[in-house]
């Protein structure tokens, strides 16, 4: 947890993930849809591939429980970000900022 | 047909509380899917179970995964050792290293199935001194070297997973098989297990590998046998017959095949221990 360096970097739908949650507390099936529509449709998740990435979040405590909701229906497990997992997402934007602003530096010169 | 596959899907998620969970939210999100999209559903939903189990079994901890595999792997070469032996024994004139070999694997697995499977690796060791003072280089006693060895570097005996029901299951398995092998054809029971078991279930095996991967480790052990038991003066004859231009023969394609099955266990166990990183 505290060695976030060696975390990075992280896959997208990690990402993604972690970027849905930065908001505020979010349950499975809205964690979905927000990275369906922050990636334009492009990451369609599935719940067991969402829920194993937060199973491993959850482990290395960068995800925590929140809180349930039930509406009459199935009980609604809320997670959000902790400030480790903040930091890692930060850190994940960081580098990804570094390497955008890379490219961009080099190809600047090329395209007039 | 979606409920019914997602439910026996999730039955293979350990924890309760995640599974109504996943349960909910795959229905909810496969309903505007096809029934490809739904059996995507279905797919993740085991995958993300077998991984939880996985990560249960072995705590997280690297190498973890490939003892139990080991084990596993060790436990159905024991199975075709036992069916082997039985058979040569029913086969041929008995000699007093067949019986000792028959008698070491059945006290092995005894001591297994009722829950003390430290003394499976002595009984392996005495099978295996009787196997190769008896027979030499054999299927037996090659399945039962590479069986000792997967237990010594996995630092524990041949496990059968599950619990209770899963090891009576096994003896029963293992009774009917020898008895079989016993009164029948003995020849023919012998293959059909050892195919099945170092074969076809590895290919299984290898299957879930990709969740989890102690069974990807299991299918290493199977195939590594399959890869020793090749007879070497087999070997060196297709070698030589090939470096004298006289063709592929069948015992290179085996030796070939089996390495790169050895090989494609090995990869498929270390990508899904990477996969379980972030």
């Amino acid at each position: 947890m505290d060695d976030i360096g060696a975390a990075l970097p992280l896959r997208e739908p990690t990402f993604l993930i972690l970027t849905a949650l930065a908001a505020g507390p979010a349950h499975g099936y809205g964690i979905l849809r927000s990275v369906e529509e922050m990636s334009g449709g492009r990451v369609r998740l599935r719940a067991g591939t969402l829920y194993g990435a937060l199973a491993r979040l959850e482990g290395e405590r960068y995800v925590e429980f929140d809180h349930e909701e039930s509406d009459g229906g199935p009980i609604r497990r809320y997670y959000r970000l902790t400030g480790p997992g903040r930091r890692l997402l930060a850190a994940e934007a960081d580098r990804q900022a570094a390497n955008v602003a890379l490219v961009r530096a080099r190809l600047r010169p090329a395209g007039g | 047909m979606f409920d019914c596959a997602l439910g026996a899907a999730a039955r293979t998620i350990p924890d309760p509380r995640w599974r109504a969970e996943v349960v909910d939210v795959a229905r909810r999100s496969a309903a505007d899917q096809g029934r490809l999209g739904r059996g995507r559903e279905v797919m993740a939903t085991a995958v993300f179970g077998l991984r939880l189990r996985s990560l249960r079994a072995t705590g997280g901890r690297s190498g973890e995964a490939w003892r139990q595999g080991a084990r596993l792997g060790a436990g159905l070469l024991l199975a075709t050792a036992w069916v082997g032996s039985v058979a040569a024994l029913a086969d041929a004139r008995p000699d007093v290293a067949a019986v000792v070999t028959v008698l070491a694997l059945g006290a092995g697995w005894a001591s297994s199935l009722v829950g003390r499977p430290p003394v499976v690796v002595p009984t392996t060791a005495v099978a295996l001194t009787a196997s190769w003072a008896g027979t030499g280089w054999s299927p037996v006693s090659t399945a039962l070297a590479v069986a000792l060895g997967a237990m010594v570097v996995a630092g524990g005996a041949a496990a059968v997973p599950g619990g209770r029901w899963s090891r009576s299951l096994a003896g029963v398995g293992l009774g009917v098989l020898g008895l079989a092998a016993l009164t029948g054809p003995g020849t023919v029971v012998a293959t059909t297990t050892a195919v099945t078991a170092t074969l076809v279930v590895p290919v299984v095996l290898v299957t879930l590998g990709g969740a989890d991967a102690r069974y990807a480790a299991a299918a290493v052990v199977a195939w590594a046998w399959r890869f020793l038991a090749l007879d070497p003066g087999d070997v060196l004859d297709a070698g030589s017959a090939l470096a004298r231009g006289e063709g592929i023969r069948i015992a290179l394609v085996r030796l070939v095949v089996m390495a790169w099955a050895v090989a494609l266990a090995v990869a498929i166990a270390l990508r899904t221990e990477r996969r379980a990183a972030l």
